[in-house]
């Protein structure tokens, strides 16, 4: 019964930060295939893991750690690299309603784009399109915010050169 | 188009949502980490070694009419190092992972880890071959009938003490450097690319 209980409390609070886990899932999934499995993985460490969170840290930091942390050492084999964005992967609720042909496009210029980086450059974009501050990116990357924001600067001049203007 | 631009985009983006129960569903599998099949396969190793072994053990302790009991023994004294080499295995397994850490913490801390197993993965796969050649090499000297004397057993007044003794320890030297490359091309194969690559990782997120 109490474990039941925790399993409805941690799915009610990871519901607020699925879509996150998703994006995780895109950037590091290079098939369809990869991109559930790690949404599997993803989830079955954050509920190993969770009766251990204190909440010492906002759940969503401590969510992005455990989320990339599987992302970027947790798959061993990994097929080989495709980089366009899968359209199964588009959200099925934008296409019913006002469909905005060129943000879909440029989201997928963008997913593209960032495929191309390496593991750690896709983990520091994703955390600064999620518009985290530097020190929270420290928190959850472990690197000082100094460097984080050397290599912010170095990956929008690799990103600047892989997104073609619309 | 600057990355700035897209960041509304990115912010909006919706992915499709799973409904409760299938997350629910998830909460009941079963990890397909490296990590988690690494446990599984020391697991399934340590079954296969307890049957295989505690067959092998009774086999040898009445076939023969308890004449070959020593490899009963020596078979006791292996299946005790294996339990060991499980132990020691298994610790080093849970100490592999924090998932909950800083992404290089636990990068550093895989890349520790994993050198110290694959260290031992090698010491106890080598050290095995040696002590295996001993141990039937000294079973077959009082157990076999005695035949043309040799230089690995020599019969009195035929070869001197050391011309033995230095055949053994040739024996040895040549199968203990055979066991060992052949023990590091098999933990290069098994964790070679994956050390690597988790030192790459580790040495982008150190360069400034």
């Amino acid at each position: 019964m109490e474990s039941n209980e925790q399993e409805q409390q941690f799915v009610q609070q990871l519901n607020q930060h699925q879509p996150l886990i998703h994006k995780v899932c895109n950037l590091y999934g290079q098939t369809t295939t990869d991109r559930q499995d790690l949404f599997q993985e993803i989830v079955v460490q954050l509920w190993k893991a969770y009766p251990r969170f204190r909440g010492e840290s906002k759940f969503s930091t401590w969510l992005y750690r455990i989320a990339l942390n599987t992302a970027i050492s947790g798959l061993r084999k990994r097929k080989n690299h495709i980089s366009s964005y899968e359209p199964e992967s588009l959200p099925t609720d934008i296409q019913d309603e006002a469909y905005d042909v060129e943000k879909e496009l440029q989201l997928d210029q963008l997913y593209s784009a960032v495929r191309e980086l390496s593991e750690i450059e896709r983990a520091i974009v994703m955390l600064y399109l999620e518009d985290k501050p530097y020190d929270e990116m420290e928190d959850i990357l472990g690197i000082n915010q100094n460097n984080l924001r050397v290599k912010m600067n170095r990956i929008k001049e690799k990103l600047r050169k892989l997104i073609k203007p619309a | 188009m600057e990355l700035d631009q897209l960041k509304n985009i990115w912010q909006k983006e919706q992915s499709p949502r799973k409904e409760d129960k299938q997350m629910l569903s998830l909460l009941g599998k079963r990890s397909n980490n490296p990590i988690a099949r690494m446990k599984r396969n020391l697991f399934s190793e340590l079954i296969a070694i307890i049957i295989l072994y505690g067959s092998m053990i009774v086999y040898y302790a009445y076939a023969f009419h308890g004449t070959m009991s020593e490899v009963s023994w020596f078979l006791v004294a292996i299946a005790v190092f294996f339990i060991t080499y499980y132990y020691r295995k298994n610790k080093l397994l849970n100490e592999m992972e924090c998932v909950a850490c800083h992404v290089k913490s636990n990068l550093q801390r895989q890349v520790r880890t994993l050198e110290k197993y694959v260290q031992f993965y090698l010491i106890a796969g080598t050290a095995l071959g040696p002590l295996t050649i001993l141990f039937f090499g000294w079973v077959f000297y009082i157990k076999l009938p005695k035949k043309t004397p040799s230089v690995f057993y020599p019969a009195p007044g035929t070869y001197p003490w050391w011309e033995s003794g230095l055949a053994w320890v040739g024996l040895l030297v040549v199968c203990t450097i055979l066991v060992y490359y052949l023990n590091v091309w098999y933990v290069r194969k098994l964790y070679g690319k994956h050390v690597q690559k988790l030192k790459e990782l580790l040495a982008e997120m150190d360069e400034g």
